[in-house]
């Protein structure tokens, strides 16, 4: 009897609409409808809250991600970062740069082409280190500065703290893929625990859903400038645009979602986004002002080491703009933070293998030379143009950013190719992106909390194109920013997710204590 | 000045909001560091669904 009881439970078909699935889809769907009936009284309502938030907050914004930097060093060069993820005899499923590059093109690749190229001019015109610099070079030497912090190192710690605790507590204690579970599996009985752990997951889950649904609405806005700019304005479906754009990315993400061999398919979109990025990154450092570039790389290396620690302290007190750290640096830290909940469980799904040591290292390394480069080249000639050129692609940063990057292309030879290139990276970002996203929702929302079930998977890609494509309709019709209404409400969401995001790591070494791994 | 010296419930916010966060980072400092795990996590594994180990 007692056996055929076991059979039956195994037998048992796992169930895709789970209560957690349930409560974050009902969470998430309203906030969309919400933002497509009246996107004005919502992003109102959430830029109430955030600025608020954000002003109160600012100094544990800007603390975090140095208390990361140091977590991850600290960890790095003791004896815990000897341990690797998944037991002493694991084997990585992926190679370094196969680990790497899904890495970056799941979260900040798909930003380096819209905000990427626009951070060093908006911060030349209005970070106050730039402003109230003493001179033009001065001015222009902290805009590259601030420009490659708010992409470094401390975005990087934030993302590898979040997924080496997730990998951490996975692969040694078998816990679902949950930041909640986190919690209760090292405060044990508390009493406190079981409301914190619900409400952490369904933070979470609604939190990340936001996210990638305005970065897919913003991307879908850009991808659609590209594809006029290459095809001439005037075109007769050139409305409806945006909502092709979104549905050929529905339509790549399902099949990348579901198809059976889902980690595969990751890492060679991955793989090929890189080879990509390289190539039109390398194209326009030959084709365009190369010694200048290369004058860039230099003096933004030096600037970035000088400034790497003391940017961090940085809340620009006495300076004329006494908001530009609450709107831009705090900003700037809430929205990757907004990031960490699928983040942390992609990152935790894909780093078997890995030691600590080389996810502390690695991680905070390779991407900030990557974005050095990136940043020297495309946002290094977009603040060439505006100190010392006609200022016509500054115009664009402020008025049109979603211009700015195919603005610099046409500056070079064979713009339209590039652009297509441009496009076709812009669409390949966006779609891992989103599909890493549902499938660390899928696991999430999983019952066992371990398997991103392929159903599970597609109606989350479907949820968040939903958000996007209501976002995309509220903005066209009503003339109101709906995304970023989205956006908005993501960050803002995150504001509570700041105080998850400290017990986790409380969590972490209070069980890194308790387990004293042996290394 | 006044963007530091606030008045009215924007005041009472702030002191609620600065004093929340700085309570809760002493009590982070004492359940890592001054609780006794023996005592509280006694008898938990096993007992809940979801942050215990699983098979």
């Amino acid at each position: 009897m007692q056996g055929e009881t076991v059979i039956k439970s195994v037998a048992k078909k796992p169930k895709i609409f789970t209560t957690m699935f349930l409560v974050s889809a009902v969470i998430t769907a309203f906030f969309s409808i919400f933002s497509l009936i009246s996107p004005s009284t919502l992003a109102k309502v959430m830029t109430f809250i955030q600025s608020l938030f954000a002003t109160q907050y600012g100094w544990t914004a800007m603390l975090i991600p140095v208390l990361c930097m140091g977590f991850l060093v600290a960890l790095g060069v003791s004896k815990y970062g000897k341990i690797v993820i998944g037991g002493k005899d694991a084997k990585p499923d992926y190679s370094v740069f196969s680990w790497l590059a899904m890495l970056f093109t799941s979260s900040i690749g798909i930003g380096i082409i819209y905000f990427g190229v626009n951070e060093p001019l908006y911060a030349y015109y209005l970070a106050p280190n730039s402003t109230e610099a003493p001179n033009k070079m001065e001015a222009a030497r902290e805009a590259m500065g601030t420009a490659l912090y708010h992409w470094g190192v401390s975005v990087w710690a934030i993302f590898s703290v979040v997924g080496l605790v997730m990998a951490y507590f996975v692969t040694r204690h078998n816990i679902r893929y949950l930041p909640g579970d986190v919690i209760e599996k090292s405060f044990g009985r508390r009493k406190w625990v079981p409301v914190t752990k619900h409400s952490m997951n369904v933070l979470a889950i609604v939190c990340s859903a936001l996210t990638i649904a305005a970065t897919m609405g913003l991307g879908s806005v850009q991808i659609s400038t590209g594809i006029t700019k290459v095809m001439g304005t005037g075109l007769s479906f050139e409305g409806i645009l945006p909502y092709l754009v979104l549905v050929i990315l529905l339509i790549v993400c399902f099949f990348a979602a579901t198809t059976k061999k889902v980690g595969q398919g990751m890492q060679k979109l991955g793989d090929w986004n890189v080879y990509l990025a390289i190539a039109i990154l390398i194209f326009a450092m030959l084709f365009g002002p190369t010694r200048y570039i290369l004058n860039q790389v230099v003096q933004l290396m030096g600037t970035y080491i000088d400034q790497l620690i003391p940017r961090n302290f940085d809340m620009f007190l006495f300076s004329n703009d006494p908001t530009y750290t609450t709107t831009w640096d705090v900003a700037n830290n809430m929205w990757w933070i907004s990031w960490t909940p699928f983040m942390g469980v992609f990152i935790a799904s894909i780093s078997k293998g890995r030691s600590i040591r080389q996810f502390a290292f690695a991680t905070m390394t390779i991407p900030v030379i990557f974005m050095l480069f990136w940043h020297a080249t495309f946002g290094g000639i977009a603040l060439l143009d505006a100190v010392l050129g006609t200022g016509k692609i500054a115009n664009h940063a402020m008025e049109s950013p979603e211009m700015t990057f195919f603005a610099i292309l046409e500056t070079m030879p064979w713009s339209s190719l590039t652009s297509i290139a441009t496009i076709v990276l812009l669409i390949m970002f966006i779609s891992t992106t989103v599909t890493s996203a549902a499938l660390s929702l899928a696991r999430m929302t999983d019952a066992d909390g371990k398997e991103a079930a392929p159903v599970r998977s597609a109606v989350w890609v479907l949820l968040i194109t939903v958000i996007a494509l209501t976002g995309i309709f509220a903005t066209t019709l009503g003339g109101n920013d709906a995304l970023n209404a989205v956006k908005s409400l993501a960050t803002t969401l995150s504001y509570p997710y700041l105080f998850f995001f400290i017990l986790m790591i409380t969590a972490f070494i209070k069980q890194l204590r308790k387990d004293k791994p042996q290394v | 000045m006044e963007l530091y010296y606030l008045q009215g419930w924007e005041l009472v916010a702030e002191k609620v909001l600065q004093v929340g966060m700085l309570l809760f980072i002493v009590w982070n400092i004492k359940l890592l560091l001054f609780e006794n795990d023996a005592i509280i996590d006694q008898g938990i594994e096993g007992d809940h669904n979801d942050g215990k180990e699983q098979n």
